[in-house]
């Protein structure tokens, strides 16, 4: 293989991971300084270290070594092997479908062009689907192996909802795979560059409004949060990771934060445009009333990076938001949600994506 | 974007008409019977036989000269317009015999006409993928409709035996495809048929593949060793549905191994077995093991079951026939006999399952019992079920006695003398316990324990009237069998 | 490179399909399976047919699987029941036919000859099978959605509760 290529996708590989585990730590002091502010009081900010209190920002570093160094703990009589595998069958998909998301624009280095890809294979969107679906199994052999009968009720409930938010899910984003030809993420992004009457810019959002608003309670409930939380709410009825405590726990946690992280970049590479800025060419800003700022390439790059992060961001925050504002969904509520409104309506998004599509041609 | 052009031409589509007017009225007739709150099953019943009439008149005034069409998925020759027309007539008899058990729900009647849109794709199939997914089609709405009746438990295990034992099969038949596709690198037909010709003799991967087919096909014809499902489905399903099963999926079977037969004729001889040979052995394995086992039987169900399988080995002799000569005035005989030997056996059974669920309905249970002095009180369904038993033996002047007639004409002019032999020995045994029942019927009276009355039973309009449409063709095919095998050569040759 | 691929994915995709049929308990059976399916996966990707590795595994092992487990779960069997009901002499006629039906079909895959070994890496792509779905094999395309349609309504009708007076109390459905 060729070596350039070879340390590029190391070096892309470390990254992500890393970025992607930090920006999943952060977001746990994020959503409890957010709901903090959202509900009027100041939020955790006792961890210190030497007196030291960054607003709370150890927080995190606390609850990692409160959770690393609690007791482990495997249940009498339940399956010793399951119930270790569980939380590894939960958190390996989710760091997997990341290989397939772009981080930034292709980068010249060394004479080959480096999409920044870790996998940049031809069926990128499909990728994700195969690894989001296998997802549940985490949920369901945790439920299972817990040898606990209210936690298999909890993993059936569990299962039965990401499979019917998984179909929604899906047929959402086939509207948008209409429009742009492609599965590959990349190449979604450069469709997505271009403007309309000189001035909107193309972005997703604006080609597949309802294929946006589908999305967004698709992803959200596939990933388990408020208003979606009834498999794993704790305190009332309970979830399927109630047998787990410690690291275990923690695992399962952490996974659910990374698939914040994960859905958020989801939207933004497929309905906000990615790494594009608006206006922003390889030269600099163009404006459509014809003034012109030049830039540095390596600025522009890492203008772009940054705009993909500030999209991923602005998502995440979004997700925080509608965790903190709406009440849970009762079950039957959930599942009526999923089949009977948003199902009918992505079918509905893709016959007027399909003939949108053949009358412009 | 990528262009990919799609070359569909909609002039394609008009010799696919029946199977699209099936399509279109399937789907209004599952909006009706959203809408309709009484008197669901009658209705879609009714809807459902004037769809299969119209049905059978398209199918009758079709071009039988238009070959392969559809990018070759899907052909339509004579053989194709023969199953078109024999499909929409016996679901037609079939949905008439469903009709007084289900009368509160359309559903049945639905999975019937979604099952007879399988068997009129697998009769125009071209193509591997067509011929499965034709199969599946078929297959699919058979589970479900066997396991019918919640409440007994012998529905639900005949749905499940036919299910894992459907599944299994299926997995046996794609295992063939999948060798044969190797070998030849294309899904068509005809195209397969051509490469294998070109191997040399004894490939292995194509007998394997070839076996595995026919283990495959031979599970929907219930051919030995494929045929344990059979007694346990036929008597565990509510009677009309296994009226529906002993001639519908298994005649689509026998369409699905007629689209197969050129790849069965170009097995050449080899290790000791041929294309000839592997058929003319498991005709007599059936006929065989049909006829012996419904010797002991007590319950007319599964003896009808038995005497299914029996007549598959019957028409498997013919289809070995077929096999040995491509074509030819042999094969052109051939062919004809089992085409006529399907519609005869289309009116005989399904005439006996409408007797043997009308006694079921009436009187409680299928055991010979409960036939026993039926001939006294009521007429016309005892003399149907004998005219019927009859014929299954065939006798003369029955249409069963010509069906087999034509058969044995075609195995003895291959010179096939065992199979003969073994062909007409079974015959004679099989009088043994199709007499039996007829014995019991007149001879016999009415046996105290099993609640038969002297009093006639009730014979409602409905059954009556299917009664005689399926023991006239049974008696006047037995005298003059001409028009119907002169407009079978006339449409296949 | 290729090979050692092949050999570790093929020895783990037998391995675990041995552990569906030896467990006992059904799930860990189940769940031997999807790592099954996982290999083949690998092996759709190492021929080219990314699309249907894709599908294998968004069908095979993230739908139907699921619903398996979902099925087994409610059933809520115990591994440790008994389900034995053949002797030893069914099990060893059992398993002397099966290796007689290997040694069959092993004799038929290896005396074929003139495979082509290279692979079109434009074959597997998302676009050329959408072209054969639609201009080859496009009748079989559509008619499998009628059938699933039958399927469908076959299975509400089967399980749905009967309103009518001929089932007098429904005492929970099978």
């Amino acid at each position: 293989m060729d070596m350039v290529i070879f340390i590029a996708s190391l070096v892309k590989m470390s990254i992500a991971v890393s970025v992607v585990m930090g920006l999943a730590t952060l977001l746990t002091w994020v959503e409890r300084k957010q709901s903090a502010v959202m509900q009027d009081r100041l939020g955790a900010n006792r961890a210190d270290i030497f007196g030291i209190r960054i607003i709370g920002l150890f927080q995190p570093i606390a609850d990692a070594i409160k959770m690393i160094t609690k007791e482990d703990f495997v249940p009498p009589f339940a399956n010793k092997w399951l119930h270790t595998l569980a939380p590894v069958i939960s958190f390996a998909p989710v760091l997997m479908v990341f290989a397939v998301i772009p981080f930034g624009p292709p980068i010249e280095v060394a004479g080959h062009t480096i999409t920044m890809q870790i996998a940049d294979i031809n069926i990128g969107l499909l990728y994700v689907f195969a690894f989001g679906g296998l997802a549940i199994y985490g949920a369901v052999i945790a439920g299972w192996s817990s040898n606990n009968k209210y936690t298999l009720i909890a993993a059936v409930r569990a299962s039965a909802q990401m499979i019917s938010y998984e179909v929604c899910l899906g047929l959402s984003l086939i509207g948008a795979i209409m429009i742009y030809g492609t599965l590959d993420m990349t190449t979604m992004i450069q469709q997505q560059s271009g403007y309309w009457f000189g001035w909107i810019p193309r972005w997703g959002l604006l080609m597949q409004p309802l294929g946006a608003l589908l999305f967004l309670p698709a992803a959200i409930a596939e990933n388990k949060r408020v208003p979606f939380d009834l498999p794993e709410c704790e305190s009332e009825i309970l979830g399927y990771f109630t047998e787990y405590s410690g690291l275990r726990s923690g695992m399962f946690m952490f996974a659910e934060f990374i698939e914040i992280v994960f859905v958020s970049a989801l939207f933004s590479v497929i309905f906000l445009g990615g790494w594009q800025v608006p206006y922003l060419t390889w030269e600099g800003f163009s404006f459509p009333w014809g003034g012109t700022i030049y830039l540095n390439i390596w600025l522009v790059k890492a203008l772009e990076f940054g705009s993909l992060f500030f999209k991923i961001a602005v998502m995440i925050y979004f997700c925080i938001l509608v965790r903190w504002t709406l009440p849970r969904f009762r079950y039957d509520q959930l599942m009526k949600l999923g089949w009977k409104y948003l199902l009918p309506l992505a079918i509905v998004n893709l016959l007027i994506t399909g003939i949108v599509l053949v009358v412009l041609g | 974007m990528s262009e990919t052009v799609i070359s569909f031409n909609p002039g394609d589509l008009i010799p696919f008409l029946p199977e699209l007017v099936l399509v279109g009225g399937l789907l209004i007739l599952l909006i009706v019977d959203l809408i309709i709150h009484r008197n669901k099953g009658n209705t879609i019943a009714a809807a459902g036989g004037i769809l299969l009439v119209v049905l059978t008149i398209i199918a009758l005034t079709g071009n039988e000269k238009i070959g392969a069409y559809l990018f070759n998925a899907v052909v339509q020759d004579g053989v194709t317009l023969f199953f078109r027309v024999f499909f929409a007539i016996s679901a037609l008899i079939a949905i008439g015999i469903m009709v007084s058990s289900f009368k509160k729900e359309g559903e049945p009647f639905i999975l019937v006409l979604s099952s007879v849109l399988g068997m009129f794709l697998l009769a125009g199939s071209n193509d591997l993928v067509t011929l499965f997914v034709a199969i599946e089609m078929v297959s699919i709405p058979s589970y479900v409709l066997a396991g019918y009746k919640r409440k007994d438990p012998r529905s639900g295990e005949a749905a499940l035996k036919y299910v894992i034992f459907g599944a299994f099969s299926s997995g046996l038949l794609l295992y063939g495809f999948s060798l044969l596709y190797g070998l030849t690198g294309n899904t068509g037909l005809p195209e397969m048929a051509a490469e294998l010709t070109k191997l040399s003799s004894g490939s292995p991967a194509q007998i394997v593949g070839l076996i595995l087919v026919l283990a495959g096909i031979g599970y929907k014809i219930a051919m030995v060793p494929m045929h344990f499902w059979c007694p346990d489905v036929y008597e565990g399903s509510p009677t009309p549905i296994t009226a529906f099963f002993s001639v519908l999926p298994k005649a689509a079977g026998f369409a699905a191994l007629f689209r197969l037969m050129p790849l069965f004729a170009t097995l050449k001889p080899a290790y000791g077995l041929s294309g000839v040979g592997l058929i003319t052995m498991v005709s007599a394995l059936t006929m065989t093991f049909g006829n012996l086992g419904a010797i002991w039987q007590d319950s007319v169900k599964r003896l009808l079951a038995y005497s299914s399988i029996a007549h598959a080995g019957y028409i498997l002799m013919g289809f070995a026939v077929i096999v040995s000569m491509p074509e030819g005035e042999l094969y052109n005989l051939a062919v004809t006999a089992v085409l006529f030997y399907l519609v005869v056996y289309m009116f005989m059974n399904l005439g006996a399952f409408l007797v043997v669920d009308w006694v079921e309905r009436h009187l409680g249970g299928d055991s010979i019992g409960y036939f026993k002095g039926l001939g006294k009180g009521n007429p016309l369904p005892a003399l149907a079920l004998a005219v019927f038993l009859f014929s299954l033996t065939g006798l003369p002047p029955l249409a069963g006695f010509i069906g087999k007639f034509y058969l044995f004409a075609a195995v003895v002019k291959a010179k096939m003398w065992a199979l003969a032999m073994i062909g007409i020995a079974n015959a004679v045994v099989s009088l043994f316990y199709y007499v039996r029942i007829i014995r019991d019927m007149y001879l016999h009276d009415p046996s105290p324990e099993f609640d038969n009355s002297e009093a006639p039973l009730k014979l409602g309009k409905l059954t009556a009237v299917l009664t005689l449409v399926t023991v006239v063709p049974t008696v006047i095919l037995g005298i003059w069998w001409g028009p119907l095998a002169e407009w079978i050569k006339l449409r296949i040759f | 490179m290729e090979l050692t691929l092949f050999i570790i994915t093929a020895l783990v995709a037998l391995g675990s399909a041995i552990m569906v049929i030896t467990r006992k308990s059904p799930i860990i059976s189940v769940l031997f399976l999807v790592l099954t399916f996982f290999c083949l996966a690998v092996f759709y990707v190492m021929l080219g047919a990314q699309f249907i590795a894709a599908m294998q595994i968004i069908v095979y092992a993230g739908a139907i699987m699921v619903l398996f487990l979902f099925v087994l779960m409610l059933l809520n069997l115990r591994g440790d029941q008994n389900w034995e009901v053949s002797g030893p002499l069914r099990k060893w006629l059992g398993w002397i036919a099966a290796g007689g039906v290997l040694l069959v079909v092993i004799t038929a895959i290896q005396s074929v000859t003139g495979f082509n070994t290279e692979l079109d890496p434009a074959v597997g792509t998302v676009s050329s099978i959408g072209d054969a779905l639609f201009n080859r094999f496009l009748l079989p395309f559509e008619i499998v959605s009628v059938m699933l349609l039958g399927a469908i309504i076959g299975v509400v009708a089967m399980v749905k509760r009967k309103p009518s007076t001929e089932d007098e109390e429904e005492g929970g459905e099978a």
